[in-house]
């Protein structure tokens, strides 16, 4: 009850008071802001990319995701196993950071760009990394692997003596694949696409960088923000909060389906077929090795370019020097090592709080069950639904009053704000692996501690959270990633002094640091992948 | 004073009414069997007395004081669980020390109880093994050891031998019932299997539909069950629906006129009235044959008789006898142990053994449930 009541404080009332001050409850119950947003074309036209760019990113995100599982899933080539790993990886890593490698990769003074202009012997750069399509080409990168994820974990489910009964009953490659083996994804292909269309309409990294004039609605909120129009962030946000929720709405629904259509299904993954002859299987090989390399040039090149000490690299194709100075310069100032002391305790906090307020919430919702139940897992997954810039306006709507009695205070501009930002936003991914593990647990093993004498406290201390380790572990790794790469809601909410690593590349890159900007990128980037690894390794042995 | 009483227990879960007013004894040193079909109550009065549901009315007493107040931590009854609930976590050792830790025993004492706990249950030596790496059989006596280590005051246990095959169910029961005897200890043990029940049971409790039938020794509930239900579940038996004469003899409608007369006796509380009709059980091994291949014997006018005719219409061997299916012809059909080898198709002559005791009957139109 009181897990419900505080949930609800820090998740669903600064949403609440958002709507309301968008509306001009309680002083002056207004629609004029809203009818201000109807009449302003910019504002219309920033929604409607925002809704375009996010159909657009399913679309490239399949195009690129959905082939290469099966490529993994279905074909036994050299390398297999540790490239279809890599492949996933960028699952792992901050926006910002895959923004910033895109931008020293493909950008106007780009490592690529640089090199065809010197190839060709251009007198400018061969293109321009700017607007919707800078936009889309982000997007499909990182977010192909939600498909690729989906699409290989449902391949491995499905029954193989599915696609040897329509072969038995004539069914070519082609019918077998058009007619069984799409149809029973399919499952899996609309929760990838829903979930990268809600990752795509909430992403403000790619279009903050990369969008120039070219708005969509985080960035428009943050401009809002910035530019001191409150009023119409408020209501922007608020439109921005409903397209969400009715894309949770559509995949809470379809996650219910889901179940009933996965749990039937049960059975050995269809045996991968080895390529026999062997050029093909050099080729395969080949493909894959090039594929891998090219999705993880940007990062490579990322930390190519925070080994080049500041004004070195001008016109050459190949930077002439690399060494650590940007390294040293980093480590060597108190100011500069300042965001990543700061990255990383509110990160630690912020996980250390989701993971037990998640945990709480999953053994109160499973146990109460019912109503209370529902509003709890409801309450926990509320902010995963929300985009970031959504929640870091409500926060900042809700905690810049000091209202005591109406439990709000002012945490805007104090070290508390940002932890507690991280906290709410780590919150469904730290609840949902609790869940998981909670779901999967033996209640016997709990009624066996109690027969054993074993208390209340030492039951959840020696029984049932040993054995929630690992999922408790892959949440709280997820959690920290989150937190430490975050860009979206520090942007709205931070100060000098508590001042994240993200906003520390952002101020570099616009002093001309770049070699110090990657340097922090670099950091956020093993830091994560760290993490990464470390959670799939639980997750493997759990 | 028994050592476990159960007081007019009653739980249901939303409308349905798991138990019913159930009151039953357990004296201290023996092994009580809860013996029921599935859905009959038999587990979650277990679970009432461990103290994992709370029942509506009723008392649970051990040794004359309520353990109802009690949570399942401070009952001190150890429980072997269907699944064994082993800590997939901790080794075999720290399984079984688990229950002693809780309850703080000093680490030398712990150490050494363990080592006793594991001897017993022929484990020594197996203490730092992984609970995935020991075989089924093996977990089943890491479940008893630990349940057994705190020396609980009573022992639950949960269908124990459900999860092994066959051949070590058997064995495993043999060893168990003798490992609890040795110890003394009280206990409470459900099972669906009546095999089961009656190898390791002193006295068995049958339960159906939330209410208990009977309780007695595994002989009397074979040979004296007082509810139809007990009759038909305890053991085979057949059932045959006859009319109560006036001298006490049941009769049956055989083919023509002829009239089945032999003598029943009835359960304890339940008689019939002369021109009632009556339900008795009649176990395989109480038929005789008493002739073969008879088709075509004129029957008409015929005497009364014991003697039944009826043709075979299936059989399977057991190992030890023929299990006959026979037809009778007036219709119901019959099992008949027998060590002879009959074919389907053959005609038989059947009589109720001499010496066998009469059949148990009960007024037909009770509750059978």
């Amino acid at each position: 009850m009181a897990l419900a009541v505080a949930l609800t404080w820090i998740v669903g009332y600064p949403l609440l008071l958002t709507l309301l001050e968008a509306l001009g409850i309680p002083s002056a119950p207004t629609l004029a802001h809203f009818a201000a947003f109807a009449e302003r074309s910019d504002e219309w036209l920033a929604l409607w990319r925002s809704l375009w760019i996010s159909g657009a990113s399913v679309v490239l995100a399949a195009a690129i995701g959905v082939p290469l599982a099966f490529v993994f899933e279905r074909l036994e080539f050299p390398g297999r196993s540790i490239l279809g790993g890599l492949v996933a990886l960028p699952v792992a890593l901050p926006p910002l950071v895959g923004v910033l490698a895109f931008l020293f990769l493909y950008g106007e003074s780009g490592f690529l760009t640089r090199s065809v202009q010197y190839l060709l012997g251009l007198d400018g750069a061969p293109w321009r990394l700017r607007g919707a399509g800078a936009i889309l080409l982000v997007h499909a990168y990182s977010m192909y692997v939600y498909f690729y994820l989906f699409t290989r974990a449902a391949l491995t489910r499905l029954d193989p003596s599915m696609e040897e009964a329509a072969a038995s009953l004539g069914a070519g490659r082609g019918t077998r694949l058009r007619r069984v083996v799409l149809p029973l994804l399919r499952p899996a292909l609309a929760g990838a696409a829903l979930l990268t269309f809600m990752t795509s309409l909430s992403s403000f990294s790619a279009p903050y960088i990369f969008g120039g004039g070219f708005r969509v609605m985080t960035t428009q909120i943050v401009a809002s923000k910035l530019n001191g129009d409150i009023e119409a962030a408020r209501v922007e946000t608020v439109v921005l909060a409903l397209a969400a929720v009715t894309g949770l709405g559509a995949l809470l629904a379809f996650d219910r389906r889901r179940v009933a259509v996965v749990g039937g299904v049960r059975g050995l993954a269809p045996r991968r077929r080895t390529l026999e002859s062997r050029r093909s299987r050099l080729l395969a090989t080949a493909l894959g090795w090039t594929l891998a390399v090219f999705l993880l040039l940007p990062h490579l090149t990322l930390a190519l370019v925070s080994f080049v000490p500041p004004g070195t690299w001008t016109i050459e194709a190949v930077p002439p020097v690399l060494d650590l100075s940007n390294y040293i310069r980093l480590a060597s100032s108190v100011e500069r090592l300042r965001p990543i002391v700061n990255s990383l305790w509110m990160a630690a906090v912020a996980t250390l709080g989701a993971v037990v307020i998640g945990f709480a919430a999953a053994r109160s919702a499973i146990r109460a069950g019912g109503r209370m139940g529902r509003l709890l897992e409801t309450l926990v997954a509320l902010p995963w639904a929300i985009p970031g810039t959504v929640f870091a306006i409500a926060l900042a709507t809700a905690f810049s009053v000091s209202a005591p009695l109406a439990g709000r205070f002012v945490l805007i501009g104090t070290p508390v704000i940002l932890p507690l930002a991280y906290l709410v936003r780590s919150l469904p991914l730290t609840a949902r692996s609790a869940f998981a593990g909670l779901r999967q647990f033996d209640g016997s093993l709990e009624e066996a501690a109690a027969s054993l004498g074993a208390g209340r406290w030492r039951t959840l201390r020696r029984v049932v959270l040993p054995m929630l380790r690992p999922a408790l572990a892959a949440g709280a790794g997820l959690a920290f990633i989150t937190a430490l790469g975050d860009f979206v809601t520090s942007i709205v909410l931070y100060t000098y002094e508590t001042r994240p690593i993200s906003i520390e590349i952002l101020s570099n890159l616009r002093l001309q640091e770049t070699g110090i900007a990657s340097a922090y990128g670099v950091f956020l980037m093993i830091a994560s992948a760290l993490a990464f690894v470390l959670w799939s390794r639980k997750e493997a042995t759990s | 004073m028994s050592y476990l009483e159960l007081v007019r227990i009653r739980k249901s879960f939303g409308d349905t009414v798991v138990l019913r007013e159930i009151t039953l004894a357990v004296e201290e040193g023996e092994t009580l069997v809860l013996l029921g079909p599935s859905g009959s109550g038999k587990t979650t009065l277990l679970r009432v007395i461990a103290g994992f549901e709370t029942a509506e009315r009723g008392e649970v007493l051990v040794d004359g004081r309520s353990v109802g107040a009690l949570p399942p931590a401070e009952r001190n009854f150890g429980m072997v669980f269907q699944h064994y609930a082993l800590f997939p976590h901790l080794s075999v050792g720290e399984n079984v020390a688990f229950g002693l830790e809780s309850r703080g025993k000093p680490k030398e004492e712990v150490r050494n109880t363990v080592e006793r706990a594991l001897e017993r249950v022929d484990l020594a030596g197996f203490g730092e093994r992984r609970i995935d790496a020991i075989s089924g059989g093996q977990q089943q006596r890491v479940a008893l050891a630990r349940a057994l280590a705190p020396e609980p005051r009573l022992l639950l246990l949960d269908e124990p031998l459900s999860n092994l095959d066959p051949e070590l169910r058997e064995r495993t029961r043999q060893e168990l019932a003798t490992t609890l005897a040795n110890i003394g200890i009280t206990a409470v043990w459900v099972t669906h299997e009546q095999e089961e029940a009656f190898d390791v049971g002193s006295r068995v409790a049958v339960l159906n539909r939330g209410r208990i039938e009977q309780v007695g020794r595994p002989a009397d509930l074979y040979r004296k069950p007082t509810t139809p239900f007990v009759a038909g579940f305890v053991g085979r038996a057949s059932v045959l629906r006859g009319r109560l004469a006036d001298d006490g003899l049941v009769e049956f409608e055989a083919a023509g006129n002829v009239r089945i007369r032999f003598p029943v006796t009835f359960a304890r509380d339940s008689r019939a009235a002369p021109g009632q009709e009556v339900e008795v059980y009649i176990r395989p091994e109480a038929w005789e044959v008493v002739a073969r291949d008879v088709p075509g014997r004129d029957l008409r006018g015929a005497q009364d008789s014991d003697v039944l005719v009826g043709e075979v219409v299936g059989r399977r061997f057991t190992g030890r006898e023929n299990l006959v299916q026979v037809r009778l012809d007036h219709g119901s059909v019959i099992e008949v142990a027998t060590e002879r080898d009959f074919a389907t198709g053959d005609r038989l002559e059947l009589r109720l053994r001499p010496g066998s005791g009469a059949p148990i009957a009960f007024p037909s139109g009770r509750d059978r449930g």
